[in-house]
């Protein structure tokens, strides 16, 4: 079955869907999303702590929330899409050709009802990223189970019910890998140390902050597994200091007995899919570049749907549209802005060696600003308060998840409406061990009143329907 | 207690050929004892995945000449299997002009040895053919080519198992009693309980363990020498670049090939191995990779082809060579394939190291010769009767998915569909259920993302259609579960 398209989108995850409701705003209605599982969302929907939209919303989503609110723009607007559709190849449509270096994409999809092929003026490739493996990573030792990376484990952990371990050394500081080691943490696991190879940290500030330092998780740098152990199942592991060129300092070797290793040794764009890299191809999201924030993502989206509005029109006016290969829309402008916060952050790095001042890590939003003690530093505004409360009383949104009943999946993901008390998260998680509901669940329902504290609820983040609720 | 005619220890290639040919040849009941879950768990899933000519072994010697029946016959037997087979042909190169003397003992070698389609290539050739430009000159192989080791035994095991051979995973062989049967005691891994086995005819074809195995039936002739063998895989990415595999020119005091390039059916392509004999302390089954070879892997790699990005590794592994001969003796031992004369009705296999996988198919019909001789000799049941059996067509396996179903790897393109056939095709042969069997029958996990994306989706499909408790799924040997129980009970 061929069809004919203006644009197809490829994935429906963030990327995706904000690129098709902002076509469907500048009033491009010949589109199609296609997305390989069975739902709209993405990575999102396993990315269950908080911290989404806090920049371009100014509100602190969980992943499945900010999900949740392009997918019902995507339902209101009435955006076509299909799921459990798989996109094997984009080939060039030699015999469309236009002009040098532009053509027409065909693009082949297996979906559920058999393979479809969609002839598109322009494609917008938002497939995501993928994970760097134990082979990228270059780690020897044994090879037993037990070794997982960090968004399989948090995919395990969020919406398995599933424990990849329970003795864990962490490898490489990204961002997954950090808010993984607060999750195995919280879930009654023990994080024996995170290490990273480079000398700084991959992740973001704010995430070593309430993921590592707040359970006590040491972080070292210039470090790398040296060793794995274990012929079946990891029983242990090495981890040596690094010194240039990646030798091991003599005698900085350290054993750790452990039942496994999460990897969070980054990231690779999923760009792979396109045969030949022709003309009309746009691509935008963690496709493009790995991003930090969703927010930049949505941002993207939105970007390449007005470049594809402009190549569209230029298209059928006859012109010879400009920069149609493998267009990149917002990378500069995202660079600028990394750049803006990274002076910011060693202007205050700088301050305070000159002046000595102890500093806390404030963590309202990404920026990840050093804040001194007589509150400055802040880029956000959100700063001076959270450091008033963070000496005084350190309070944080717990984000977790609660056994569910005859749902489709075994786990609803829940957080607390406000903060709690720092101290008394492990508390919470004990109380919450012992609740279950009852599928259906539905986002913002109220699992407990008054959680830990008056005024405070634990809500689903998220829609569980219940298991064959379709009959 | 059961009883064989024929038991075989050790499931893997050449196991499983022997116990096809015996049964192909005659109406015997045949048994094998396998300590893993699964064939091809060890050597025969361990390797380049080339069916060698036979211009590197001594002529006159079994290796030379089995391996050239091997290469000879595997074109039918692979239509006969149902399995891919490429002839790509494969280039040794000579990088100086002091090797070209050395490529041309090598190639009367194999012209001695019976090897058809070798030619000595010049250096213009060479960059015609294989995009090659760092060499002189090269020899040419014509007959070489690439499979899948994986395919090749599992469908080994399952046309045996059409012919009625009988399997027993998660047994280890323990003790041997000698007599006018044997009596073969094994350990269930499963379930930790010990099983007897009786046989007409013991062959011992237990690879890495071979000579511990002739030693509980009191044979104490030889001695394994593991010899590790580590290797990269690239990344699909790379494969436009290589099409053929291509060799150094063998150090004959390495016990090896030497370091080489190969393709896989499947567009990776593979670095290695290197040859790291290990030491008396060391486990025999040490799959380590270790530092210093990773990284010697990729340099070796990057001189051989400078063209080839060797940082693109999506997976590292090693393989262990059984050998005869110890690191101080180097070069190889020949296959000993024979009737123990210490232990009548005893067929010893031992040293089975490359070229092995390539020898499997005729070592199999020597051995059901010398099987088939001791059954007539000893008035065995199954002896001498050779019953033509229908089944021998039965077999025919579907490695390549058919369109229109639900992918649940986008890296290789496998469907749903093929990882519950590769699931129902581990219980056909009576293997146990692992990861790495479902990923040895259908791919499914060895693409770029290396399951980071589907191992979930695996686990998750397992359980709905094939009601599979996750916290039973092991990743590949007995001991290693994947989970550590469930996040909230």
């Amino acid at each position: 079955m061929r069809n004919k398209k203006g644009v197809v989108i490829i994935g429906g995850g963030p990327a995706g869907m904000a690129a098709a409701i902002s076509l469907k705003n500048r009033g491009i209605e010949d589109i199609i999303l296609l997305e390989k599982e069975n739902r709209l969302g993405g990575v999102l929907s396993q990315c269950i702590h908080d911290g989404f939209g806090l920049i371009y919303y100014k509100k602190n989503y969980t992943g499945p929330e900010y999900s949740d609110l392009y997918e019902q723009k995507m339902k209101e607007k009435e955006i076509p899409y299909l799921t459990e559709a798989t996109v094997l190849s984009i080939r060039a449509l030699k015999e469309h050709t236009l002009d040098e270096g532009i053509f027409r994409s065909l693009v082949t999809v297996q979906a559920s009802e058999g393979t479809m092929e969609y002839e598109a003026d322009a494609v917008i490739l938002a497939t995501g990223c993928r994970e760097r493996g134990r082979g990228l990573a270059g780690i020897p030792g044994t090879r037993p189970a037990g070794i997982y990376t960090a968004g399989t484990a948090q995919s395990l952990i969020n919406l398995q019910n599933l424990m990849p371990g329970n003795r864990v050394v962490i490898v490489g500081s990204g961002d997954i890998g950090l808010i993984m080691a607060r999750r195995i943490t919280l879930e009654g696991g023990t994080v024996l140390c995170v290490v990273e190879k480079e000398d700084v940290p991959g992740g973001l500030r704010r995430n070593i902050m309430q993921c590592l330092e707040d359970y006590g998780i040491p972080l070292y740098t210039n470090t790398v597994v040296s060793n794995v152990y274990g012929k079946e199942r990891v029983t242990g592991v090495d981890v040596s200091q690094i010194e240039a060129e990646g030798r091991v300092v003599p005698g900085s070797t350290r054993h750790y007995d452990c039942d496994s290793l999460v990897l969070s040794v980054g990231l690779i764009p999923e760009d792979c899919m396109v045969e030949d890299r022709h003309g009309g191809i746009f691509l935008c999201g963690n496709s493009l570049y790995v991003h930090d924030l969703v927010d930049d993502v949505s941002l993207e989206g939105e970007m390449v749907a007005g470049q594809v509005e402009t190549y569209l029109m230029k298209l059928a006016s006859g012109q010879k549209p400009d920069e149609t290969r493998f267009s990149y829309p917002g990378i500069d402008t995202m660079r600028k802005k990394r750049l803006d916060i990274l002076k910011r952050k060693k202007e205050t790095a700088r301050k305070k060696s000159e002046t000595g001042a102890k500093t806390i890590t404030c963590i309202m939003c990404p920026n990840g600003c050093e804040i001194t003690y007589d509150l400055e530093g802040g880029m956000c505004g959100k700063g001076p308060e959270y450091v008033k409360n963070e000496i005084l009383n350190p309070m944080r949104t717990l984000t977790t998840s609660v056994r569910v009943t005859g749902g489709e999946i075994p786990l609803v993901s829940v957080k607390t409406t406000e903060s709690i008390e720092k101290e008394r998260l492990m508390d919470a998680m004990k109380l919450i061990f012992d609740i279950s509901v009852a599928a259906p669940v539905a986002p913002g329902q109220i699992i407990r009143k008054d959680f830990m504290k008056p005024g405070v609820n634990l809500v689903a983040t998220k829609a569980v329907a219940r298991i064959n609720s379709n009959s | 207690m059961k009883y064989f005619d024929v038991l075989i220890i050790g499931a893997g290639a050449v196991g499983n050929a022997i116990a096809r040919e015996i049964l192909k040849q005659n109406s015997a009941t045949v048994g094998l004892l396998e300590k893993e879950p699964d064939t091809a768990f060890g050597i025969s899933g361990r390797n380049s995945g080339v069916l060698h000519a036979g211009f590197n072994n001594k002529p006159g010697s079994l290796m030379a000449k089995l391996c050239v029946l091997g290469s000879e016959g595997f074109e039918t037997e692979a239509e006969e299997l149902n399995i891919a087979f490429k002839k790509t042909g494969k280039l040794i190169i000579a990088r100086f002009d002091e090797d070209l003397e050395r490529l041309r003992k090598l190639k009367e070698q194999g012209e001695a040895n019976g090897v058809r389609e070798l030619r000595t290539i010049g250096k213009e050739e060479l960059e015609i053919l294989a995009g090659y430009e760092s060499g002189v000159g090269a020899l040419w192989s014509g007959m070489t080519g690439i499979f899948d080791p994986f395919q090749y035994t599992v469908a080994l095991a399952e046309n045996a198992v059409a012919l009625g051979a009988e399997y027993f995973f998660g047994r280890k062989a323990v003790e041997i009693e000698t007599g006018d049967r044997f009596m073969v005691t094994a350990e269930n891994l499963a379930t930790g309980q010990r099983e007897h086995y009786q046989a007409g005819v013991l062959i011992n074809s237990a690879g890495l363990y071979s000579d511990e195995v002739c030693r509980m039936a009191g044979i104490h002739d030889f001695k394994i020498y593991p010899c590790r063998g580590e290797y990269h895989i690239l990344d699909k990415k790379q494969s436009k670049l290589l099409k053929i595999p291509i060799y150094p020119i063998p150090n004959e005091k390495e016990g090896g090939l030497g370091v080489h390039l190969t393709p896989t059916l499947h567009g990776n392509i593979m670095i290695g191995p290197s040859a790291e004999y290990l030491t008396a302390e060391q486990d025999r089954e040490d799959y380590s990779t270790t530092p210093d070879v990773m990284m010697n892997l990729s340099e070796e790699g990057f001189s051989l082809f400078p063209e080839l990005d060797v940082r693109d590794c999506i997976r590292s592994f090693s393989g262990i060579r059984p050998k005869l001969v110890s690191e101080s003796q180097g070069g190889y031992a020949d296959f000993v394939i024979e009737e123990s004369r210490q232990v009548p009705g005893f067929i010893q296999l031992v040293g089975i190291e490359s070229p092995g996988l390539t020898s499997s198919i005729p070592i199999a019909k020597m051995v059901a010769q010398i099987a088939g001789d001791i059954m007539e000799r000893s008035a065995i049941p199954g002896g001498g009767i050779k019953v033509k059996r229908d089944a021998e067509k039965e077999f025919v396996s579907s490695f390549f998915a058919s369109g229109d179903q639900k992918m649940i790897c986008r890296c290789e393109g496998i469907t749903e569909e093929s990882v519950l056939e590769a699931y129902d095709r581990i219980l056909r042969i009576g293997a146990i259920p692992t990861v790495k069997g479902l990923k040895n029958r259908s791919r499914v996990t060895m693409g770029s993302c290396q399951g980071s994306f589907c191992t979930v989706d695996i686990i998750d499909l397992l359980q709905k259609k094939r009601n599979v408790d996750p916290l039973t799924l092991r990743w590949n040997g007995f001991g290693s579960e994947l989970f550590e129980g469930r996040v909230k009970e």
